[in-house]
Parts: C-alpha cells; sequence; structure tokens
C-alpha cells in the first residue's frame, strides 16, 4: 500500500502525452520569447514616445513623420539600398564561385582550402574592420603600396575618405565577411545533386559551363533564394564594417540607416532611433516572412 | 542551536554593512591610476570611509552616465563627466547644486570658463578639475630643414599658410610631406578643430538664447574656405578624412605632417617618440587665435543616497593639490596652474592660449547636431560643396533639426 500511493501521485502529475513535449521545448521557447519579443515590445513602444511639452508622452505617429522629415533621410535610405544590393551580390557570387572552386577535380588539400577561406566569417568582426582600416590607410596602407608596386595605380587611392570608393571599400569588408557562410550553404547544396545527371550530361558532351548554367545553378535555386534572403536580412543591420572604417563618412557617403539608428542611440534621441528601427523591422519582416513561408513549403 | 548561528551570521553581516560608508564613483580609464592614489590618500584621512572606483571609457561614458543619472535606485555618487555635457544634466534637474562645496574650495582660485559651464542660474552643479584647449605642436627638425626659424612658430594665418607651403615636399609627383593635418575622420575631433577658425574670425555659432543656429555668415563661410583651401592647395592631406586626433598624432610622429593641433595631452607621447619638438599659441587671422576649451568636472547625482559623503569627497577631489594629481593635462584651480609641473616650455604656450579661449557649445541636441556641421565641412574640404554652399546647408539643416 505504501509503495502504490507514490506511483498513483507520480501519475496524476504526469503530462497528458498530447503535452509531453513542453518540458522539453518550454525553456528555450521562453528564452527566446524574452530575448525578442520584450525588446521588440520595447522599441515599438518607445517610437511612440516622445519629448512634448508635457514630458514623454504619447506622440502616436510623429516620430516616423520626422524621420522623412530629416534633410538627409533620403541619402541614408539610397546609401542602404545600394549597400545591400553591393553587399549581398557580391557575397553570393563570391561564394558561389569559391564552393564550386573547391569542387573542381583534382584540387589538392581541399580541407585546409575549405578551411582557409571559411576563416573571414570566424574572425571577430571588430578585429578585421580594425585590421582592414590600415590594410585601406592612404598614407600607410598594404593596398595602396601592392597596387603601385604593380603598376596598378600610380597614386595613393584614398579608399576611405574618397565618397566615390568608400562605399564600395566598405563593402569589400562585409563581402569578405560573409562569403564563407554562402560558400558552405552552396557546398552542402552541391553534395545533393545526382551525380549521375552529370555524368549523363559529360557523356552527352556537355562543356562545365553548360553543366553549371543547365544542370547545377537550377538545383541550386532554392538553397541560393534562402541565402540571398539571410544576405539580404545580415545587410540591412550590419554597423561594424562602416562605423570602424568611415562612421558614415566622408561626407555621407556610407552613412546607412543602421548608422543612423546607432548615431540616434548614442545622442540619446531614442525615439529617433526607435522610429528607424521599427522601419528597418519592418522591411526585414518582409524578407524573413518570405524565407519562413519559403522553408515551410519545403518542409 | 541553529537559531542561534543564524542570528549570529545576521548581526556579522549587519555590523559589517553598517561600518563603512561606500560612495562609488564612476571615471575613465584614463584617469585611473591618479585616482586611486587620491581614493588611498581620502581613505587614509577619512577612516570609515570607502570609495569603490567604477571605469567608464570615452566611447561609452556619455551613454552609461546619462542612464546612471537617471536612475533612482543604484544611481553612482560621484562622476566625473566632460564639463561640456553638464548643463544638459542640470537642465533636467539630474545633478545635486554644489555651490557649498564650490565655496568652501574658493570660487576665486576656479578658471572662470571652467566653473561657468557647471553654472546654471547662479548656483553651481559641477566642480572642474580639468580645464585645457589646443595649441600648436610642430616639428622643429622639419622646420629646420625647409629653411624655416625652428624657434618661431607661425603667430597668424597667413604666417601658417606660408609655412605649409615650404614644409610640403613633393618628389616624383607624390607628397611626402604635407603642412598640416586635420582630424576631421571623426566628429568631434574635426568639428573641435573647425570652431576656432570660426571664433577666430568673429563668428558665432547660434543666437544669443541658442534657438537658431547663424552659420550663413561671411564669418562662418571665412572660416570653412580656409580650411578648405589647405586642402585645396595640397598642404593638408587627404587622408585627414582618415583620421581622429590619436591618428592624427601618429601621422606627426611619422613625418607625415609637419604641424597639428592638439591639447597638451600629446606632448608627453611626442617626447618620448624623440621628435624634436615645438608648441606655440593658434596662430589667428590677426595674431594669437582662439581656442575651444573642455574638460572634466565631478558632479553628485540627484538620485544619490549619499551626497554627504559625495560631497565631502568632491571636497577632497577639488583641492588644487589633488587637481594637479588627477588631471591629464591642466587643473582649473589658479593655484595648482602654478605648480612647476604646468610650467614647462612645453606647455607655457597652452596657457597663454587659455586667455583666449570659448567654451565648447552646449546645447542640449549638440551631438546630433554636430554631426550636420561635420559632414558639410567634410564636403566642403572633399570640394563637393563650396564653403557657402556647405554653411548655407549645414545652417538649414540645423535649425530644421531643432
Amino acid at each position: 500500500m505504501e509503495q502504490a500511493r507514490p506511483t498513483a501521485a507520480l501519475k496524476r502529475m504526469r503530462l497528458p502525452e498530447q503535452f509531453a513535449w513542453m518540458p522539453f521545448v518550454l525553456p528555450g521557447v521562453t528564452v527566446a520569447v524574452l530575448l525578442t519579443v520584450y525588446p521588440t515590445y520595447s522599441v515599438v513602444s518607445a517610437s511612440l514616445f516622445g519629448d512634448t511639452a508635457k514630458g514623454n508622452g504619447f506622440v502616436g505617429l510623429d516620430n516616423f513623420a520626422a524621420l522623412f522629415r530629416q534633410p538627409r533621410m533620403e541619402l541614408y535610405l539610397w546609401n542602404t539600398f545600394l549597400w545591400v544590393v553591393i553587399t549581398s551580390t557580391g557575397a553570393l557570387v563570391l561564394g558561389v564561385v569559391g564552393a564550386f572552386a573547391l569542387e573542381v577535380r583534382g584540387i589538392g588539400l581541399r580541407g585546409l582550402l575549405r578551411s582557409l577561406l571559411v576563416l573571414p566569417w570566424i574572425v571577430p568582426h571588430v578585429a578585421a574592420a580594425i585590421v582592414w582600416k590600415w590594410f585601406y590607410s592612404s598614407e600607410f596602407g598594404m593596398l595602396n603600396h601592392v597596387l603601385r608596386s604593380i603598376g596598378i595605380i600610380k597614386a595613393p587611392l584614398n579608399w576611405l575618405s574618397d565618397p566615390v570608393l568608400a562605399l564600395g571599400a566598405t563593402a569589400v569588408l562585409q563581402i569578405w565577411g560573409t562569403f564563407p557562410f554562402v560558400m558552405l550553404m552552396v557546398s552542402a547544396g552541391l553534395q545533393s545533386i545526382d551525380g549521375s545527371v552529370l555524368d549523363a550530361a559529360r557523356v552527352d558532351g556537355a562543356g562545365w559551363f553548360s553543366e553549371a548554367v543547365h544542370i547545377i545553378l537550377p538545383a541550386l535555386r532554392n538553397v541560393m533564394f534562402i541565402i540571398m534572403l539571410i544576405l539580404v536580412v545580415w545587410a540591412l543591420n550590419s554597423l561594424i564594417a562602416i562605423w570602424i572604417l568611415t562612421q558614415g563618412g566622408p561626407a555621407g557617403a556610407t552613412s546607412t540607416m543602421p548608422i543612423y539608428i546607432y548615431s540616434a542611440f548614442r545622442d540619446f534621441n531614442l525615439s529617433a532611433a526607435s522610429a528607424a528601427s521599427c522601419l528597418l523591422l519592418a522591411v526585414s519582416l518582409v524578407f524573413a516572412g518570405i524565407y519562413v513561408l519559403r522553408v515551410t513549403k519545403e518542409a | 542551536m541553529k537559531r542561534q548561528l543564524i542570528f549570529a551570521a545576521a548581526a556579522l553581516l549587519c555590523a559589517t554593512s553598517t561600518r563603512a560608508e561606500t560612495i562609488a564613483w564612476w571615471l575613465p580609464n584614463w584617469d585611473e591610476k591618479p585616482a586611486r592614489a587620491i581614493v588611498a590618500d581620502y581613505e587614509s584621512a577619512n577612516p570609515g570611509e570607502k570609495v569603490e572606483i567604477v571605469i567608464t571609457t570615452w566611447d561609452t561614458m556619455a551613454q552609461k552616465i546619462l542612464v546612471g543619472l537617471q536612475q533612482s535606485h543604484n544611481a553612482p555618487d560621484v562622476i566625473t563627466e566632460l564639463e561640456s555635457r553638464t548643463l544638459r544634466y542640470v537642465r533636467k534637474s539630474l545633478l545635486t547644486d554644489l555651490t557649498d562645496v564650490v565655496t568652501k574650495l574658493g570660487k576665486d582660485d576656479f578658471v572662470p570658463s571652467a566653473l561657468a559651464t557647471g553654472e546654471y542660474e547662479g548656483r553651481y552643479y559641477s566642480v572642474p578639475f580639468r580645464h585645457d584647449g589646443a595649441g600648436l605642436y610642430y616639428n622643429k627638425d622639419l622646420f629646420t630643414a625647409a629653411g624655416l626659424d625652428p624657434e618661431h612658430p607661425p603667430q597668424t594665418w597667413a604666417e601658417l599658410v606660408e609655412y605649409c607651403k615650404k614644409l610640403t615636399v613633393t618628389k616624383d609627383g607624390k607628397t611626402t610631406q604635407y603642412g598640416i593635418g586635420w582630424p576631421l575622420g571623426n566628429v568631434n575631433n574635426g568639428v573641435e578643430r573647425y570652431l576656432p577658425l570660426l571664433f577666430d574670425r568673429g563668428g558665432k555659432l547660434f543666437n544669443q538664447d541658442q534657438t537658431r543656429f547663424t552659420l550663413e555668415t561671411p564669418e562662418a563661410i571665412g572660416a570653412l574656405d580656409a580650411l578648405a583651401d589647405l586642402f585645396k592647395t595640397g598642404v593638408a592631406p587627404t587622408s585627414s578624412l582618415e583620421v581622429d586626433n590619436t591618428a592624427l598624432r601618429e601621422l606627426f610622429l611619422n613625418r607625415r605632417i609637419a604641424m597639428y593641433y592638439s591639447g597638451p595631452f600629446d606632448v608627453q607621447p611626442v617626447l618620448e617618440a624623440g621628435i624634436k619638438l615645438g608648441t606655440g599659441v593658434l596662430p589667428g587671422v590677426n595674431g594669437m587665435g582662439v581656442t575651444t576649451v573642455d574638460g572634466f568636472s565631478l558632479i553628485v547625482p540627484a538620485h544619490s543616497f549619499k551626497k554627504k559623503a559625495a560631497e565631502q569627497f568632491v571636497a577632497f577631489v577639488g583641492q588644487p593639490k589633488n587637481q594637479a594629481r588627477l588631471t591629464a593635462t591642466f587643473p582649473a584651480s589658479f593655484t595648482a596652474l602654478k605648480y612647476e609641473q604646468f610650467n614647462s616650455p612645453y606647455l607655457h604656450p597652452f596657457v597663454v592660449q587659455l586667455g583666449r579661449a570659448e567654451n565648447m557649445p552646449n546645447h542640449p541636441k549638440w551631438n546630433e547636431l554636430e554631426r550636420i556641421l561635420f559632414e558639410n565641412i567634410q564636403s566642403a574640404v572633399l570640394g563637393k560643396k563650396t564653403p557657402a554652399q556647405a554653411m548655407t546647408d549645414a545652417n538649414a539643416q540645423m535649425n530644421g533639426s531643432l
């Protein structure tokens, strides 16, 4: 009788079968919700409040309207658009080329090469940006020295202080840091292609270019679509490369929305920073939504 | 037995927690070493009083301090903060009135421009301990090589331009040495170097009550034109747009530039690098130019629970001898300024320069507004806009943001 009572009590405590997953999933979900839902709520809430005559009151959409009245908002938005296009496309192209290069037959030390190519993704972003800043320096930088030595340029270029070059130069850093992710994803995608299809194509006389265009790239279409979405969201949120290299200069040439948000936050203009963050969140959510729909559809 | 042990532990805890009054002092990392020595002296002289040091850094201190001041619980008790930010906190009623402390230390002993940074409606809300401006740094060896007198730095702006032309060395189409450099890669540093040119020409940033900017004036345009001209004529490097004050000093140490403006804190590092250094006052249109001044003060948050202890500590640190220990440049006390350590031949021009000084702006939205000014300065220097267009745009954009 003494032994039967604890067993019955335990049975009463046990969750019904359909809720057995809860103890395993809930802790992680709770943390994720606390780390995303609450901060998002705070930002959205802050975007709806601002300085009024009576203090920090509800202002509705005034902060958003003020955002678009900013004299340089057009510049920030245009630079953000350019930044997203250049860095996403650049990382995608370089990553695909890298993945293809690693699959070339006869290539030695493939594992070592792959590890070296992944290094930019592993190196801490701030440390990498500081090194690149010196690399680009028009006074002491190795890049100008090398280019002049091999005769590509005659005079040092002002990579970070020339408004024409600065955005591209900072984009190179972002591409350098993100292409390994693309390369790994594409490499994984390449492994899933049925080898017999490629063999059949070769038997039919298809060269490497035809294989790539007619077989491999179409097979990787879904993977590359998802990679592109991720790259776009990363680009929309990237701050470190630009902040360390140029702080948004020269003369606003590299000022993007994340730079505006960070600057507003540093100025303790939380209303403006929150409104701009909500705007960026809305754009990112569109891409994230497409990604989720696509992944769900594939599942 | 168990209850007795618990009671004993609780009694011990209460006893230890009430024995010493501990105040928290937030200060920047470069002050840590002298601060710890001052704290040790204070604690020896005041048994029962403890000071806990919390380190801040330049990049994060503004935000950290503003958040700390607004906390009703867990606010620090004493904070080292930039003089030019003090009045923003006073306007939001975030600081304790320290008029009694200033009176006790002797109001007349403080440099007036330093004390003014914490004055509001006749009361004082900060105790300054560091106050300095800029001066001219030049390389005497490069002067000699260019045929210039190494003991005669430029005294006027026209002389500066003339010297720059002689000091700029170009060989095989490549300029290996420039006359002067500017920290136009950093917002704060860049604007800090433009404002003296504006003030020297009689220009003003805003109107009397700081409700409108007044940069669309011949003085403001003339100041920017003078700066942009140095780049146009090739005597200042375009790489100036990549550097802040620290990186600019590196250009000087590497003999890429022969002159630059900086505060007295650069004297020691430059001497240690083996440069034959000369210092001078800033060259203005008609003689000595104007410097902007700024520095650091001690403030006590309005939410501090230990105001009495905090004020006592601030009064200790505010003494001339302790100001002299804590400051990385010059103290804000006339008594301390007479100490030998502040009167070396290298530092003397900086002291003289304080005779023509203007405080950095303390407008509540200055951080946001100076970025607009900075971008337009960069545009003019790069030749993207004329100085007149740059100042017109800056004025319109800054007034639009108010």
